[in-house]
């Protein structure tokens, strides 16, 4: 692994400890080990990531800097109930809290955080710059002895090598600070980072804070990485081409200022057969939801199990019906009904199987 | 954001390659050296052993100096049909409508330093001061890629035009039989001339009713016998043909007949070397004046007469009727090459007439006159068995047997006419330029 080319220092923050001009100290979940900055009186609390166990005082270990930029929710109480209802929609036996109102009241606003990376680049580049250019074709048409000229104008790219020296610094360039940033964003869908505020301890609010489990030091290969392409982009700009391919930089770092961003996102959660929380998440910037939309496997086998009782009562009675002459009739169709509903019986056992099986993590985007 | 500008540092760029502009600051950008207007300048032929003119000898195949002897070889790349195309790029097009120009140039003779007045278009100039030879394509041109990039150097000697010429003026028989002899043809000039070659691939769609013979027996009830007849079943039918043209050429001089230059081809595209002032030296040359556009609208209605050939030709009957295609063309690519060509007038009872003659492969072509006299005197020959068996067939209508002389002698005038028609356009041919 690349190392950073200055690891910037951290600290232990005790418990008792706010740090960054908040009223919050760190906490710990012991058994998904997530660690977050919390108000004191959510210590004990469920805890917002796994919803299993409950949070503990611990010490963190935290850069010594406040985070530079917030991204403010956008999505107030009244935008997230009509959110979770949409998100609850159309799963028929589903499990009883996977409710609007039920998500509603376990929603936890957190702020999730990411990198931001400051850096001086300077290196020889080279690449193969891509240039759009256009070239008049013809389509020739014959019809009644005449023929009819069309002009067609395609747009091709000529490539041409190109190479030089870079000497530029970058600002704020966003790299995940959490092992599982990936899933997580493919669950709420982008954020607009232009619409970032600069950090002051008042815009935190009553929102838990995730802290990073990401350390600069292993986040550095993803920060080069995204280093390389906005170098790659700016040669493209200034070689004033289109394209750039084969693009390759020898780059040496400088003055890496490692800061954070916090995104805005609410938790919450149902309760799946098992017993088991299963997580919901909302973009508190944009509205997207994300999270399984399980049917209940419990319910759909209790609605069978009772489908399939009415129609072995119904077939009884009806058999016993049909040996008595004047209902005879009535009998024979009693039991034709009782078959009915055995066979209508077995599709809540089998719907919430086939349902799940299908389910793959939903976003709604909320208008 | 720029921390500071590499402008001074040491980094040194490969060789090969030139600075452009950047349009950020603190990055720099250097891409390939390339030919500049500025890198081809006007060349100058002077003997390096007497100071003599020297000029580009086809018999010897280098620059060559007729005082004292001298002959330094000239070895032009050869890159026939892999000569470099070029796309038509709107850029391109827009330049090439601006041709060369139309105002005269001042070109100064580095010999001995006159100023002469150069016609528009002519690559090459003989200095009328001090005969020195000078090749210059100057940047009067749009764009380097509109500038010739091949050629094909001369092969037939100025020495063996002339027999060309006579033994050319010796052929055909309704030509009058002094000219050979009495011709007084001037100086051949050799010159090389412009020529656009373009390529396509042409895959075309078409749709037709096809019409099949199929012959049906009938009874006919007032003759009481079978009789067979052909009819004719039409169907749609539709197709699709792709043909590849390579190497398609278009004069781009119009100031010479296309008509004759024609008659000179095939040039043998294959012995194409990359442009070098040497072979011009002491040559005439003349830049393009039809445009690229205008040469590529000549190219296009050949090729697409040639896509609905091979469409055509897919259909297998002779009964096409509703016949319409589409060609899409694909692609595209042209070429600026010089071909050579000798270029003579010569007189004839007090007229003047054009004769070409192909400096690669020797092809003479030119106008000819005609002695009307023997071709009217074939004409009559062949018209007059049809007249006279017509005639014949006539008189002897009145004893009945005349009406098959009658039918031969019609079938005789037309045959007669057609031939006399095919031969009469034939002699407007030969003396049209």
């Amino acid at each position: 692994m690349m190392a950073a080319p200055n690891s910037p220092a951290a600290q232990w923050v005790e418990p008792e400890q706010s740090p960054w001009g908040l009223s919050l100290q760190p906490a710990g979940c012991p058994l998904c080990k997530r660690v977050f900055l919390v108000q004191a009186d959510h210590l004990g609390r469920v805890c917002p990531s796994c919803f299993q166990s409950k949070l503990e005082a611990q010490p963190a270990w935290l850069r010594s800097e406040p985070p530079e930029r917030v991204v403010q929710f956008r999505k107030g109480r009244n935008d997230l109930h009509q959110i979770l209802a949409s998100f609850t929609q159309g799963v028929w036996l589903h499990a009883d809290d996977f409710t609007p109102e039920s998500l509603f009241q376990h929603v936890r606003p957190v702020y999730f955080p990411m990198w931001l990376v400051d850096s001086n680049v300077a290196g020889d580049w080279q690449g193969e710059a891509g240039f759009d250019y256009q070239v008049k074709s013809s389509q020739e048409s014959y019809h009644e002895g005449r023929w009819i000229s069309q002009d067609v104008v395609e747009t091709r790219i000529r490539w041409e090598p190109r190479l030089g020296q870079l000497m530029r610094h970058y600002d704020n360039i966003t790299v995940p600070a959490l092992s599982d940033h990936q899933a997580l964003m493919e669950n709420l869908g982008n954020f607009q980072f232009d619409q970032c505020t600069p950090y002051q301890p008042g815009l935190i609010g009553t929102a838990d804070m995730l802290v990073p489990d990401l350390q600069p030091e292993h986040a550095w290969p993803t920060a080069a990485a995204s280093l390389e392409r906005a170098a790659a982009e700016e040669c493209r700009q200034a070689a004033g081409a289109e394209h750039l391919r084969q693009y390759a930089l020898t780059p040496d770092y400088s003055g890496l200022n490692w800061t954070q961003l916090l995104l805005p996102l609410y938790i919450s959660y149902y309760t799946r057969d098992d017993g088991q929380p299963q997580p919901v998440w909302v973009n508190g910037q944009t509205g997207v939801v994300g999270g399984l939309r399980l049917a209940s496997q419990k319910k759909g086998w209790q609605l069978a199990a009772i489908l399939e009782g009415l129609a072995l009562a119904l077939v009884g009675m009806g058999l016993l019906a049909a040996i008595i002459p004047p209902i005879t009739l009535l009998g024979i169709l009693m039991v034709l009904a009782g078959f009915a509903l055995a066979i209508i019986g077995v599709v809540p056992a089998v719907w919430p199987w086939q349902w799940n099986r299908g389910q793959q993590p939903r976003k709604v985007i909320s208008r | 954001m720029a921390i500071h500008s590499p402008q001074g540092s040491q980094w040194q760029s490969p060789s090969g390659y030139q600075p452009v502009r950047s349009a950020l600051e603190g990055i720099t950008v250097y891409a390939p050296r390339t030919k500049t207007t500025e890198d081809i300048v006007s060349v100058e032929y002077k003997c390096p052993k007497c100071g003599a003119t020297t000029q580009y000898d086809v018999a010897a195949g280098g620059i060559a100096c007729e005082h004292c002897g001298y002959v330094a070889l000239v070895s032009g790349k050869k890159v026939g049909r892999q000569a470099e195309e070029f796309e038509f790029t709107l850029n391109t097009l827009k330049q090439a409508q601006q041709g060369w120009g139309t105002a005269h140039q001042l070109l100064h003779c580095d010999s001995c330093g006159a100023e002469i007045l150069n016609p528009p278009g002519a690559l090459t100039m003989t200095c009328p001061f001090c005969a020195s030879n000078q090749v210059g394509i100057r940047a009067e041109a749009p764009s380097n890629a509109l500038k010739p990039n091949t050629l094909i150097p001369f092969k037939v000697t100025p020495e063996m035009t002339r027999a060309r010429a006579g033994e050319w003026l010796g052929k055909g028989w309704f030509h009058p039989q002094e000219l050979a002899s009495n011709a007084v043809i001037d100086r051949f000039s050799g010159i090389y001339l412009s020529f656009w070659t373009f390529a396509a691939q042409i895959n075309s769609k078409w749709k037709a009713e096809v019409g099949y013979e199929r012959t049906e027996r009938e009874y006919d009830f007032s003759r009481k016998e079978w009789r067979t007849r052909m009819v004719i079943d039409w169907r749609w039918e539709n197709g699709q043909v792709g043909i590849n043209l390579a190497d398609l050429l278009v004069p781009g001089n119009s100031r010479v007949s296309w008509v004759i230059l024609e008659k000179l081809y095939p040039f043998n595209l294959n012995e194409l070397v990359a442009y070098a002032p040497d072979f011009l030296a002491g040559w005439q040359a003349q830049a393009y004046d039809v445009s690229l556009p205008d040469a590529w609208e000549q190219g296009k209605t050949i090729m697409r007469d040639r896509a609905k050939s091979a469409c055509r030709s897919d259909i297998h009957s002779i009964h096409v009727r509703n016949f319409s295609m589409m060609a899409d063309f694909a692609d595209e690519s042209w070429r600026y090459s010089l071909l050579p060509v000798y270029l003579a007038a010569y007189k004839f009872e007090n007229k003047v007439y054009q004769v070409m003659v192909n400096g690669q492969t020797g092809a003479t072509a030119g106008q000819k006159p005609v002695g009307w006299w023997k071709l009217w005197l074939a004409i009559a020959g062949l018209l007059s068995p049809g007249v006279m068996v017509g005639l014949a067939g006539l008189l002897l209508l009145v004893v009945v047997i005349g009406i098959i002389p009658v039918i031969m002698g019609v079938v005789l005038f037309a045959i007669g006419g057609f031939i006399s028609l095919k031969l009469y356009q034939q002699a407007v041919a030969s003396e049209a330029a």
